[in-house]
């Protein structure tokens, strides 16, 4: 079994297959994040092809003082977060519109969740209805698993912003999640 | 006693994993006196854990998708490095062209002794016959017709067309040797 850095560098020799590797061992991560902040499945699929591309493209500029899917995740947000200014421009005004995006369909019901099919989605309609930095931070922090200096590094901001940003996406999403609730238990 | 707004600004830190140990078990007593505080907290393991059980599984032919494009970008890449490689080379070639090539200033050979200042520019004294002598100030001379009397260059170089090749036969042979250089053997 091969370290990323090792097939980095053997991707950058020549040899094709090392790449595919990669590929085979992180096109899951980079495909929940696009998902999760795009919703719809397609765009998911495009802008996951287009982070590999990238990165294979850019292989050359890579550190490997970090690990390769942080810098994977970055290309990865960068292109989500421009598809959704993108998308904004277009569509996305009214936050009921957001609710009938959900990707309903595609996404598997964990049998570790903790919460149920039903709750979880209303979980990822109130994500959906935050901000697209404050979605990302937190998918960044809680899909993605990352410390806080990694996403520092990803975000290119200081820990002390991604700490702060990250508070306020986390309450921001609690309120909105709990306050649905609660707004239906009384509707 | 801690109060709970000091506990309040700790739970992010405390549900992420990253209080120190200390704190971390000031924290944890609390909550377990707390109801409130308490609630808060498991709010917060509920969405964050939640969150991280929303890693999926992408479509079974992703994989494959994306390295075929990247076998595509690949070929396509070759492609237009070999273009670049061409258009380049014919890009060198036109300006050493443009850059050697004799900036012809046309000479009257009707009278007799002929004296030009060239300014830079190079002297072509082409199939005609000139029949007195010929001075050029500052500038190179071919001689490809016939002058009866002497050439002087001052400041360039004489130079006679021989063999009965002419000043474009002579590009045109050098040009293709550049190119067959460039190409390996390819025809423009
Ligand atoms: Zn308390």
């Amino acid at each position: 079994m091969f370290s990323d850095q090792e097939l980095v560098k053997m991707t950058l020799k020549g040899k094709k297959d090392s790449f595919e590797d990669l590929v085979n061992r992180y096109s899951r991560k980079v495909y929940s994040l696009a998902l999760r902040m795009l919703r719809a499945p397609l765009d998911a699929e495009d802008v996951t092809q287009e982070a590999f591309l990238r990165a294979y493209r850019s292989l050359d500029t890579y550190n490997p003082d970090y690990p390769f899917i942080n810098w994977l995740l970055k290309i990865a947000s960068n292109l989500c977060i421009d598809r959704v200014r993108k998308d904004q421009n277009v569509s996305f005004t009214d936050t009921d519109d957001e609710l009938t995006l959900l990707p309903q369909s595609t996404y598997k019901d964990p049998e570790t969740a903790t919460l149920g099919k039903e709750n979880l989605t209303e979980l990822l309609g109130a994500l959906y209805s935050l901000p697209a930095k404050y979605q990302l931070i937190i998918l960044l922090r809680y899909l993605e698993g990352l410390k806080y200096e990694e996403i520092a590094t990803i975000l290119e901001e200081p820990v002390g912003t991604v700490k702060t940003r990250l508070h306020r996406a986390r309450k921001l999403l609690k309120d909105r999640y709990y306050n649905k609730e609660e707004g239906e238990m009384h509707g | 006693m801690v109060d709970c707004e000091s506990i309040r600004s700790k739970l992010d830190e405390y549900v992420d994993g990253t209080l120190p140990p200390l704190e971390y078990r000031e924290v944890k007593a609390h909550l377990i006196q707390c109801d409130s505080c308490n609630k808060e907290a498991e709010e917060l393991f509920l969405i964050t854990e939640s969150i991280e059980n929303m890693l999926v599984d992408p479509p079974e032919l992703l994989n494959k998708r994306i390295l075929a494009k990247i076998a595509q970008d690949n070929k396509w890449r070759k492609r237009r490095y070999q273009r670049l490689v061409k258009w380049t080379a014919a890009t060198i070639l036109i300006a050493g062209i443009v850059y050697f090539l004799p900036r012809q200033i046309p000479v009257d050979t009707t009278g007799g002794n002929v004296a030009i200042h060239s300014r830079g520019k190079n002297v072509i004294i082409d199939g005609n016959t000139l029949h007195g002598d010929l001075t050029v100030v500052g500038g190179d001379v071919y001689v490809e017709g016939e002058i009866k009397g002497n050439v002087t260059s001052i400041d360039g170089q004489v130079s006679a067309m021989v063999d009965g090749e002419g000043f474009w036969e002579k590009c045109l042979t050098v040009i293709k040797e550049i190119w067959r250089g460039f190409t390996g053997g390819d025809s423009i």
